[in-house]
């Protein structure tokens, strides 16, 4: 990958290239049996990580919110991490749970990824600043949330398609139409 | 065990073909363009699979030449090695470049851009020496972190960035943005609006024609032969110096905080010239009136007083005087003032007339 | 569109055809300048997701975190002596993509922006005051140093003067205590002061990943700057009613953030390729 992430790349693979992150197995144990130190340490190597999925894959104004329930999630199923994995990755697919229960749950999972339109939300309007390239990521943000899902899971995260199916309930035939989706919508923001 | 490791690779090394020998290959034709940016790799049997990064673009051989439709710009990123472009009257570009075989270059082509990335074996930063003739038209766009840039003749816009490398630019029309942290900025011979920066090196610009801004921290800024109506020149440790056509509505600006300032201004000149210090002196060619006591601000008006000049030092020295007259002091390596001279209006810290 | 292969290009672009299909689709891409520049669009959407920048995390977060856990669902074990504190080395081991904040280089570009510029130069010679200029700041929650979790960014919340908030990454609620008209004998220092040690913060925490010989040169570029402030600032103590060195001690403050923008820019970009 051409990006280095803290800890975690590609979640389906074990990250060679950057050290893991062998503190967090100490204070994982710590912090399972109660430690608040040793989970604020945690806190601190994962949250801009974590947060900045949350705000991807919903919007900057439930970001926060989200983040603090991933970490308390987190705080509550410590105990159950088994440390097969990193604990990284393990926070990952945690807060991806938290994230998508948290969605809206008005539509059916089959309709949120249905090749209909437009299921865009309207945001308040913002001033317009391109020069910082934010009309991707404004345009990121009003994905249909299915296309965004992936995209984000695909393009950002790096989670591979049958993953994704995987964590979403849905074919990687689905996920990769979603994916091409939002790719091709996006397009049309790339700024030059 | 390393030396296993290293005795293997020049063993194999001997047995992979020289990148240069690819070059035998013909060019590919433009409408097979995108079919090289993902690469049919597996038709390449000496291409082994492993030298494709994953996103499957081409590897290019050195002397690639792409033809290139007018508008297309050229992005180079860098990291050690040296960047040297010089050009042409095609509609092509010529790459060539040189480097050790565990890295590689990879040609991206955008609808607007020919960009050139390297890519090199984990966690060893690449060196690349980069030899391009691009059409003069072109648009470069290039940064290195150890790279010295030179570019010559360029009619495009130009944007060149280094952390620790020289940047020269020769020759050429249009604007330039150049900027680097640790090296030295060089523009000859350019028509055209200069913007160089360095933070620990000094810029020097010789026979620019057009509007020019100039800026470093620890580092002397040589303006030389310019004709110009607009000019900043800048820094913060380190001598300032200009010489050139003053344009009537033009305005100049030389500050400067630890070091001396030299402007040789021409007699026929219509300028009004401001000089300010805190605790510098002042050593002019032309008579100077102290303006504002409370500011130590003196003036001094040439002709109709049209063009502005204001010369700053906060602690160094201040000189103006006549193009013919030889420098008094303030070269690029030479920052003591000279004492005594005779002729001239001087003004010494602590010097206070009540005008 | 009407052209199938457009719905296979992602595929394609992230090499998940079958080889008889690749080789068809891309005999189809020789004849398709619609599917060819597509693929361009693509590889690019797919280069932009990988370098998004990063937001950090409000400051607050984790203190709302702490409390929760200490008022919410306590556990019932004994918790175990406290590590020593190794703050410091996590937020070096944690080697996060761009994680430098955007909205605080965005702000200080702002503060830049309005600062410099020999059009603003000229204003303030004019008007003699910089009063119009300085930004809307709102104070920084006092350093998380002492704070384990929080080696994140501060709140990201500074508003530039002429521009409202428009970069919405950050939710922090910390109201903006700067009012419209600064002091102004004092205005030149204040709005810099704020951008320099919000940049500070931002460098210190990114620095490791410039080359050792870069740093020292920035740092003792720095040090030229910080030593020709403290000279005029001096200077303007001994002599107030200098506008020289009023105009000059602005300018030199606005050096030196250009430089901290610079040193933080190149730091935090110096991991996005993986070659620096």
């Amino acid at each position: 990958m051409s990006y280095s992430g803290g800890g975690i790349m590609t979640p389906s693979q074990d990250s060679e290239v950057t050290p893991t992150r062998t503190k967090d197995r100490e204070d994982v144990a710590l912090a399972a049996h109660g430690d608040v130190r040793a989970f604020a340490r945690l806190y601190g190597a994962h949250s801009t990580r974590i947060f900045n999925l949350a705000r991807r894959m919903t919007s900057s104004e439930t970001a926060v919110d989200i983040t603090q329930d991933i970490f308390l999630r987190a705080w509550e199923k410590l105990a159950t991490f088994r440390g097969e994995s990193a604990f990284g990755t393990w926070l990952h697919r945690l807060a991806i749970n938290v994230i998508l229960a948290r969605r809206s749950t008005l539509r059916t999972e089959q309709k949120r990824f249905s090749d209909e339109e437009g299921i865009m939300d309207t945001l308040p309007a913002r001033p317009v600043r391109s020069d910082l390239g934010m009309d991707f990521e404004r345009a990121m943000e009003r994905l249909p949330e299915g296309a965004k899902t992936v995209f984000v899971l695909y393009d950002v995260e790096g989670y591979q398609h049958e993953e994704i199916g995987e964590m979403l309930g849905i074919s990687s035939g689905t996920s990769k139409a979603q994916l091409h989706r939002a790719r091709m919508i996006l397009r049309k923001h790339l700024t030059r | 065990m390393l030396a296993a490791a290293l005795a293997l690779l020049v063993l194999l090394a001997s047995f992979v073909p020289q990148p240069w020998a690819w070059a035998a290959c013909p060019t590919p034709p433009d409408a097979a363009r995108i079919a090289g940016l993902v690469a049919a790799y597996s038709d390449d049997e000496d291409h082994d699979a492993e030298d494709d990064d994953e996103y499957g673009n081409t590897i290019p051989q050195p002397d690639t030449t792409i033809v290139v439709r007018p508008g297309v710009a050229l992005e180079i990123e860098n990291f050690g090695g040296e960047i040297s472009v010089k050009t042409w009257d095609k509609d092509a570009i010529k790459i060539a470049a040189d480097h050790s075989l565990r890295d590689k270059v990879i040609i991206e082509r955008t609808g607007s851009a020919i960009r050139l990335k390297v890519k090199s074996r984990r966690f060893v930063p690449a060196v690349i020496r980069y030899r391009i003739t691009a059409p003069r038209w072109m648009k470069l766009e290039l940064s290195g972190v150890n790279t010295d840039i030179d570019i010559e003749d360029a009619r495009g816009e130009v944007r060149a960035e280094t952390v620790q490398g020289d940047i020269t630019l020769k020759g050429g029309v249009g604007f330039a943005s150049l900027s680097s942290i640790q090296g030295e900025i060089t523009v000859t011979g350019v028509r055209g609006r200069i913007e160089a920066s360095s933070v620990n090196q000094g810029v020097r610009l010789v026979n620019v024609v057009g509007a020019i801004f100039a800026e470093s921290v620890n580092g002397g800024i040589v303006i030389e032969n310019a004709e110009s109506d607009s000019v900043e020149a800048s820094t913060v440790n380190g001598p300032v110096t200009f010489e050139g056509l003053v344009s009537d509505t033009g305005y100049y600006r030389f500050a400067t905080h630890n070091g001396c300032i030299d402007v040789a201004m021409p007699e026929k000149s219509n300028a009004t010239v401001s000089l300010s210090t805190f605790s510098g002196g002042i050593d002019s060619s032309f008579p100077v009136t102290l303006k504002k006591i409370k500011s130590r601000r003196f003036q001094t008006t040439l002709g109709s007083g049209r063009a502005k000049f204001e010369l700053e030092s906060f602690q160094g020295t201040i000189f103006l005087r006549r193009p013919q007259e030889a420098r008094q002091g303030c070269d690029s390596d030479d920052e003591k003032d000279k004492d005594e001279k005779d002729g001239k209006t001087k003004v010494e810290s602590g010097d206070q007339d009540d005008r | 569109m009407q052209d199938p292969w457009i719905e296979r290009l992602s595929e394609y672009v992230d090499e998940e055809l079958s080889r008889p299909d690749r080789e068809a689709l891309e005999q189809h891409l020789l004849r398709c300048t619609e599917c060819s520049s597509a693929v361009e669009d693509l590889m690019a959407v797919r280069e932009r997701a990988r370098n998004l920048p990063e937001a950090s995390v409000p400051a607050e977060l984790w203190s709302r975190i702490e409390s929760s856990i200490a008022t919410g669902r306590l556990r019932s074990v004994p918790s175990q002596e406290a590590r020593p504190e190794r703050a410091k080395e996590s937020g070096r081991e944690r080697t996060g993509r761009l994680s430098f904040s955007l909205p605080q280089l965005v702000a200080a570009c702002l503060a830049v922006a309005l600062l410099s510029g020999a059009g603003v130069f000229a204003l303030m010679k004019l008007s003699g005051r910089a009063s119009r200029i300085g930004p809307t700041v709102a104070q920084a929650p006092p350093s998380g140093a002492a704070r384990e979790g929080a080696t994140q960014a501060q709140a990201p919340s500074r508003q530039g003067a002429e521009e409202p908030r428009s970069i919405a990454a950050s939710n922090a609620t910390v109201p903006a205590t700067g009012s419209g008209a600064v002091n102004t004998t004092r205005t030149e220092a204040t709005p810099h002061e704020e951008a320099i040690a919000e940049l500070r913060k931002a460098l210190a925490r990114e620095r490791d990943r410039l080359d050792p010989a870069t740093v020292r040169a920035l740092e003792s570029n720095l040090a030229i700057i910080d030593l020709a402030i403290d000279q005029a600032k001096r200077a303007l103590a001994a002599d107030p009613a200098n506008t020289y060195v009023k105009e000059h001690l602005a300018e030199t403050m606005r050096r030196k953030v250009e430089l901290l923008q610079r040193a933080t820019l190149l730091a935090s970009t110096a991991n996005s390729e993986g070659t620096r």
